[in-house]
């Protein structure tokens, strides 16, 4: 039996608002320990409610945040996986349906004009991503909703002569700028690769989950270090002070040019929202 | 942080001076959800001596971003939550001198410009930050959408809700010129050193 784009879009719609209500366990046991660890009283209140709310909204099949976001996905194909039919028409498909259905506030929009068709989809958007998968049979869509906070992300590209501590320096400086961000959040780097594939690199680093550290120790010791400076900058949940500034630092590298060394920071909220829907050879979907 | 309070609305002068930054605060009563282009127009009105077509005054402002939904002619609230203030800083000062705007309620991590703050110590007007993210939350507050005005401005059309311990709300900018996000930009630059 093929995978058909009917099928894809009921993955694609039921992956989009999961990951608008359910947030994974790995992100809410962080919130948990930022709870019992925080030392402000307003920080205390902050994660208290976060917490209620991640709750509510499970139990009453509610969106966790009113930014929904532009829609997302990370579709990763089996390269043995019999497909019939166009994966990106399915997924504008589903993308749609789901905006009228829940309902969704659009927010995808012409970039000048700022004309916005209402329904989530336009030229190049939804954003997609596709890899393969060698040796598999299905097809995996990641959604995964962009929120309007991008605007405290950085990107830079570094001389080899700067060295690592200048490295450090901008990640911290641009997390001191993100205050507005809905802290606490989770710091997702790039590091090296090129231009092109850095903020790739950083967006696969605020996706792993939070119980992972990077496989390279020299770049797990640094995950460690960089999110203890963090939480020191005293930002705290919603920038009312206090330690839980960052809940994890995520490092993803890449092999890069001897001369310079692009680096990119993504300061993403604590609802950092991804559900997966995979849809195996006989075309069930499951739901993670 | 210690003390909790109930405010009503509308409020009183006395009320909103005795807030202190750090203090929380729980809010019912009937408040007024409204975004940049509906600030630029109440300006424009209060400025030109003209009245509005809801009551500003020992009131509340919302800056929120809701999805709203209209059926058989009648508004009705899907799901809300608060957006930065900062944005509608330009017009807050008229809007609290001439309007006689006591609270300003906003996503926490900004407060408003110098400005504003200046115009809430003279008048008696305070900024609240919301918690922001938490739409299930926040949404469980609103009883009801009680009105709609200026629905040419689309998206920034004016909706007032009637809304029931709408909180913790945290007082982040007071009476007496106490702006807790300046206080926390002088934290985070002694911490860069």
């Amino acid at each position: 039996m093929a995978i058909t784009e009917e099928i894809i879009s009921i993955a694609v719609a039921s992956a989009y608002e999961r990951s608008l209500k359910v947030l994974p366990e790995d992100i809410i046991e962080k919130l948990q320990e930022a709870y019992y660890k925080e030392s402000s009283a307003s920080g205390k209140v902050v994660l208290e409610i976060i917490l209620k709310n991640i709750k509510l909204a499970r139990e009453k099949n509610f969106l966790i945040c009113q930014d929904t976001g532009m829609p997302r996905y990370f579709v990763r194909v089996g390269s043995e996986a019999n497909i019939k039919g166009d994966i990106e028409k399915a997924i504008r498909k589903g993308t749609e349906k789901i905006t009228k259905s829940i309902p969704l506030i659009a927010h995808t929009v012409h970039p000048l004009t700022r004309f916005n068709p209402g329904t989530n989809v336009g030229l190049r958007a939804p954003v997609i991503h596709f890899e393969i998968e060698p040796s598999c049979k299905y097809l995996e869509i990641t959604a995964a909703p962009v929120s309007a906070i991008e605007d405290r992300c950085a990107v830079k590209v570094f001389d080899v002569v700067e060295g690592k501590e200048a490295i450090k320096r901008f990640v911290i400086n641009t997390i001191a700028k993100a205050g507005t961000v809905c802290p606490p959040l989770i710091i997702g780097i790039g590091y090296g690769g090129s231009l092109d594939t850095v903020t790739k690199l950083a967006t696969n680093a605020v996706m792993r989950p939070l119980n992972q550290k990077n496989p390279d120790p020299d770049i797990a010791a640094m995950e460690i270090e960089l999110l203890e400076q963090i939480n020191h900058l005293g930002i705290g949940p919603m920038n009312l002070g206090g330690n839980a500034t960052a809940l994890a630092v995520n490092i993803e590298i890449a092999y890069t040019h001897s001369v310079c060394t692009p680096v990119a920071v993504r300061t993403e909220c604590w609802c950092a929202r991804r559900a997966t829907a995979r849809i195996d050879s006989e075309g069930n979907i499951t739901y993670f | 942080m210690e003390q909790k309070k109930h405010l009503y609305l509308p409020v009183t002068e006395e009320q909103i001076r005795e807030l202190r930054v750090g203090e929380v605060v729980y809010l019912s009563g009937v408040i007024i959800q409204m975004r940049s282009a509906a600030h630029a127009r109440a300006a424009e009105l209060l400025n030109e001596g003209k009245s509005l077509p809801f009551e500003l005054k020992n009131g509340a402002i919302y800056h929120a971003y809701s999805c709203n939904v209209q059926e058989g002619g009648i508004w009705h609230l899907c799901y809300i939550g608060p957006t930065l203030s900062y944005r509608m800083s330009k017009y807050a000062p008229v809007l609290i001198e001439k309007g006689g705007v006591r609270v300003f309620i906003g996503k926490a991590g900004d407060g408003m410009n110098e400005e504003t703050l200046k115009a809430m110590r003279e008048f008696g007007c305070v900024h609240l930050s919301q918690v922001g993210g938490v739409t299930a939350y926040n949404t469980s507050h609103v009883i009801k959408l009680v009105d709609v005005y200026w629905e040419d401005l689309g998206l920034d059309r004016v909706f007032t809700y009637e809304v029931k311990e709408m909180g913790p709300l945290i007082v982040t900018m007071d009476t007496l010129g106490q702006n807790l996000y300046f206080m926390q930009d002088k934290v985070q630059e002694k911490a860069l050193k």
